[in-house]
């Protein structure tokens, strides 16, 4: 129990540099600390199954054990671990729609569809009367909009607001200036805010708030 | 502030990375702006809905196979630094290959000593090999045709003495001769075996004769260098030569005696323009005359001057004449003393003539 408490206390960067030098252990660390965070990127990057993420979850992993060698103690564990998994879903994303480009039976889903979706779920009326329901269909509203968004702006809305990391760690990801991640994301905020204004989400939470 | 330039704001304010002053702006127009603040409301819900993500539980099975794949990484002793991919087997031979060759280019180019003389007889004997056997066969051409017309000579004169030496001689000379008994032998014994021997032969007398045929060559241009050489002496001595060229061609070597001669017939011919000019061409030559060359020389100048009328020339040359041969002293004064006569005599003209002037 203790040994667990002080593996949780080591930074990324020191349990990298230990794995590097043997140490598996370390990197049982890294993937517990990491993994869920890594699973939830692939997933809404690529809007794919669970069960798909994890395969390229498990691919991306198996990347940082190979190219463990590769790492610089100096640079931030994350990034380097976002750069794999960030480089290694485009790859899939290219491949992907290469794929789906050539099969003429699957129409590809995009930003427009995702709103008309969400209309869809609005004029249904599924929309729940209580706060729980309110949540959920944020989730929802959320995941259709993030999967609507152009890749670049994708990438950094989630590495920013989901994931969590900073600007400059972004900007080292996705190998763009800092300007750049900045103005993606500010794309990425009104895109989102349009397909909620669209399906009407706002205004029903208003009319409810007013109501009550 | 107004609402466009807020709204371009507002995120960057949400994430608090605006500076101070731009931060105040957006704050004041918020306030004053219900539009703006409802936008900025609505990013904050995605915001936090964003930041909710719910983390997705990893499954066990990816997470043990995971942790297996590092702990056979991990496991896996590093290779020892030699069998490492640089050191595999095509590269090492190729770059060494090309390193070596590089450095043979650059150094065989511009003439680093120690390599330069090593890949200069290679080059040599590359050269050479081909150049031998083209030699050889070429050679070997010529050799049979001058060995077959010196045979026939041979064959008309010594025909029995070549029939008896038949088996030393090499092929060429048998081939014109009719075949020997010992030679046919030779063939029907082994025949394959005749051809081979033949080309040897052949061989053999071809590189032999080379060598004497060289020797001919140069033997012969050395004769015609020789020649060369010597007729130059020849044109020296031709009595038509003028006196620039020769000064010019062989000041060294100049035949004082004959060009005395000359000047001395070309006096007695009574050319004495001619003469002086011989002459005093031959005394002013720069390794002066032998004495008595010069003494000859200055006597006929004086009598060629004193011809021509030039009496001070002639007194300075007959005084040269005695000064260089004692012994003439006497012609000398008798000369002198000739001179001051005719001078007299002349002197008289002139003072006889020239009042009436």
């Amino acid at each position: 129990m203790t040994g667990q408490t002080i593996n949780t206390e080591i930074g990324d960067e020191k349990a990298m540099r230990k794995f590097q030098n043997g140490d598996a252990q370390s990197f049982d660390v890294l993937l517990k600390r990491h993994s869920g965070g890594v699973l939830r990127f692939i997933m809404k990057m690529t809007g794919g199954s669970k069960l798909h993420a994890e395969d390229l979850l498990q691919e991306i992993f198996l990347k940082v054990i190979e190219r463990k060698d590769r790492y610089d103690p100096e640079q931030k564990f994350t990034t380097w671990l976002y750069s794999i998994a960030r480089n290694h879903c485009i790859d899939y994303l290219r491949t992907e729609s290469y794929r789906r480009h050539r099969s003429l039976d699957a129409p590809l889903s995009n930003g427009s569809e995702g709103g008309a979706v969400v209309l869809e779920i609005v004029k249904s009326g599924q929309r729940a009367q209580d706060e729980e329901a309110y949540d959920k269909e944020l989730k929802e509203l959320i995941d259709i909009g993030v999967k609507g968004l152009k890749e670049e702006f994708r990438e950094v809305f989630l590495l920013r607001e989901v994931e969590g990391l900073s600007f400059q760690e972004i900007a080292e990801i996705t190998e763009s200036p800092l300007g750049t991640v900045k103005s993606r994301l500010r794309y990425a905020f009104q895109n989102l805010r349009r397909v909620f204004s669209e399906s009407g989400y706002f205004e029903q939470k208003q009319k409810a708030k007013e109501g009550v | 502030m107004n609402c466009e330039e807020c709204s371009g704001f507002l995120i960057d304010y949400i994430e608090d990375i605006l500076g101070p002053k731009e931060s105040g702006a957006v704050k004041e127009h918020l306030d004053s702006c219900p539009d703006c603040s409802l936008e900025l409301e609505h990013y904050r819900e995605i915001r936090t809905a964003a930041r909710e993500e719910a983390l997705p539980e990893v499954s066990a099975d990816t997470l043990s196979s995971l942790s297996e794949a590092a702990r056979e990484n991990a496991s896996l002793k590093k290779p020892p630094f030699w069998k490492k991919w640089y050191y595999s087997p095509i590269l090492v031979p190729t770059i060494s290959a090309a390193i070596a060759l590089s450095v043979w280019f650059y150094y065989g180019q511009t003439g680093f000593e120690g390599v330069d003389t090593v890949t200069r007889e290679v080059g040599a004997v590359r050269m050479r090999a081909p150049e031998k056997r083209e030699g050889a066969f070429s050679d070997s051409g010529e050799k049979e045709y001058y060995l077959a017309s010196e045979d026939k000579d041979l064959s008309e004169a010594e025909i029995g003495t070549v029939e008896a030496d038949d088996q030393k001689k090499p092929a060429g000379e048998s081939r014109i001769l009719p075949a020997s008994p010992t030679e046919t032998q030779a063939d029907t014994e082994a025949p394959d075996n005749a051809p081979a021997k033949g080309a040897l032969r052949k061989k053999d007398v071809t590189e032999e004769d080379l060598v004497q045929y060289r020797k001919g060559i140069s033997s012969s241009s050395e004769l015609l260098e020789q020649e060369s050489m010597e007729e130059n002496p020849v044109t020296t001595s031709d009595e038509g030569a003028s006196e620039s060229f020769l000064r010019a061609k062989k000041p060294m070597l100049r035949d004082y005696a004959a060009e005395l001669e000359l000047a001395q017939r070309q006096q007695a011919e009574g050319n004495c323009e001619a003469s002086i000019t011989t002459n005093e061409a031959l005394l002013n030559s720069s390794p002066p005359p032998p004495q008595d060359v010069q003494a000859g020389s200055y006597k006929s100048l004086g009598e060629c001057y004193e011809k021509t009328g030039d009496l001070e020339k002639a007194i300075s040359a007959y005084k040269n004449l005695s000064e260089v041969n004692p012994s003439q002293e006497e012609y000398v004064n008798k000369k002198l003393e000739e001179i001051k006569i005719d001078a007299a005599y002349m002197n008289y003209e002139g003072t006889d003539t020239e009042p009436a002037n």
